[in-house]
């Protein structure tokens, strides 16, 4: 067995984590990291193997919490009750139910009809662009955009998408361990307390006043299904918000930064649009939102001949699959024309990111109306990432000069 | 309409498919999950509202449903 103790935080492994997973995936494709407590999983075939293993469990919340002292537990049972009620982070038969409860809300059909929803207001955001030199992509557009967009699908008013910002961002740092926050669950607990209070506002509204909105579907949904909640409804609107927050930010500030970097593959952008769908699927495979996601093993196994027990947690690097040469040609190489395109970063499985409809039209949309709209956007200054174990989020701002 | 319906047949791209299972929790007697992780339909007769029902939640658009005649 091979055991090493990287530190995930290491400012050379966030500025650029490529060239390490290229070594630790020739070298020790399936490890043990003693600094993260974990067995560590970099090659395509096992990574996708195991997001298919219904033995590798998604919860890895009540582990958490079961470790937790009782009276801390007793406090923050309301994190818990909605963290296991996302189905980010939970397994069957719950997930099923659940899965099955959203999606009847965000079906492709349903996503399609907010090509205008995104397009009004991606064009506002451009109009400011307009009347500058430079921008921060972060702050002035990929921060703001995502939020907006599923504030207005669950039918939330625009006025409030700053609450959304400092909940979201709350709970986003408790999940994803940001640096430095030891009072990561205080702050948490505060959050989805007020986050609730004000969902449960517009949950109300809509048991007299149903609209054509996502929470009106979801409690429609409710209505004939006596098994989910109300509690469902609003933690599920949760994690609307927080999952197409960061995730969606980081997938136009990379590709925009991808196509930056490679002037020659922008160009072809430029010329022909009809790579848009093709430079998609690449900007979330070269450099995605998240790098990796978590499980927890549910018995004994053997991944690539190392011995995984009951219990082990295991971190699967998506952002190393998809850049495994037994999987992809020139994997190194940026190429908005590759297809097929099999990557990870969206998940597989029964986890397969419910918002990538949504997600590919926001960056559609943006990077159509982009090209066209700014012939000059270049970088304007450095690149830096912040230091986050399973993400790979830009730090503010990311400043572009569109004239 | 009826439920089993001969005319109709289930086609699933397996280029798009990433086996989120959505079809076999809304028909788990004619979808499956394959050993390589993608969608089947396993059934001669197909439920047409059931199958319908998979095609709507399916978050690829992977599953088409095809008449006969290829409409």
């Amino acid at each position: 067995m091979i055991r090493v103790s990287h530190d995930y935080l290491d400012p050379g492994f966030i500025a650029d984590p490529y060239p390490y997973f290229k070594k630790i995936q020739s070298e020790m494709p399936v490890h043990w990291n003693e600094r993260w407590r974990g067995w560590i999983v970099t090659r395509y075939d096992d990574v996708y193997a195991a997001l298919h293993n219904d033995r590798l469990m998604a919860d890895t919340v009540t582990p958490y919490f079961n470790a937790m002292k009782p009276q801390d537990r007793e406090k923050y049972a309301l994190i818990y009750d909605v963290l296991n009620s996302w189905t980010v982070f939970i397994d069957p038969p719950k997930h099923t139910r659940l899965r099955r409860l959203m999606q009847r809300a965000f079906t492709p059909r349903a996503i399609s009809k907010m090509r205008e929803v995104v397009e009004a207001i991606l064009a506002k955001q451009l109009d400011k662009w307009e009347q500058k030199k430079q921008i921060d992509v972060i702050d002035d557009f990929a921060y703001p955009l995502p939020a907006s967009v599923i504030a207005t699908m669950i039918g939330a008013p625009l006025e409030d998408v700053h609450l959304f910002h400092v909940w979201a961002d709350t709970l986003t740092n408790l999940l994803h361990g940001g640096v430095g926050a030891s009072d990561r669950l205080t702050r948490a607990q505060t959050a989805v307390e007020e986050f609730n209070v004000y969902l449960s506002g517009l949950y109300a509204q809509r048991l007299t006043n149903p609209r054509a909105d996502m929470m009106s579907w979801l409690m429609e949904a409710q209505a004939s299904d006596p098994s989910i909640r109300k509690e469902d409804v609003i933690y599920s609107c949760m994690l609307l918000l927080v999952a197409g927050h960061e995730t969606t930010q980081n997938l136009i500030a990379n590709t925009l930064v991808a196509l930056l970097m490679s002037p020659d593959q922008l160009a072809l952008l430029r010329q022909d649009e009809r790579y848009i769908p093709t430079a998609i699927e690449e900007g979330l495979r070269y450099n995605g939102p998240a790098k990796g996601t978590m499980r927890v093993a549910a018995g004994d196994m053997e991944i690539r001949g190392a011995s995984i027990k009951h219990g082990d947690r295991v971190l699967l690097w998506m952002a190393a699959a998809n850049r495994d040469p037994e999987k992809f040609a020139a994997p190194d190489t940026f190429d908005v024309t590759r297809s097929p395109n099999p990557h990870l970063t969206f998940s597989h499985g029964i986890h397969f990111c419910m918002g990538a409809p949504l997600a590919r039209l926001e960056l559609e949309v943006a990077l159509t109306h982009i090209l066209r709209r700014f012939p000059k956007l270049a970088l304007a200054g450095p690149v830096v990432y912040r230091p986050r174990v399973l993400t790979r989020t830009m730090e503010a701002p990311l400043l572009m000069a569109v004239a | 309409m009826t439920s089993s319906n001969a005319k109709f047949r289930v086609v699933i791209d397996r280029e798009l498919c990433v086996g989120s299972g959505l079809c076999v929790a809304t028909d788990s007697r004619r979808f499956a999950i394959g050993p390589d992780g993608k969608a089947e339909y396993s059934s001669e007769t197909v439920d047409v509202d059931l199958a319908e029902e998979a095609a709507e939640l399916c978050p690829q658009s992977a599953i088409s449903l095809l008449s006969e005649d290829g409409t």
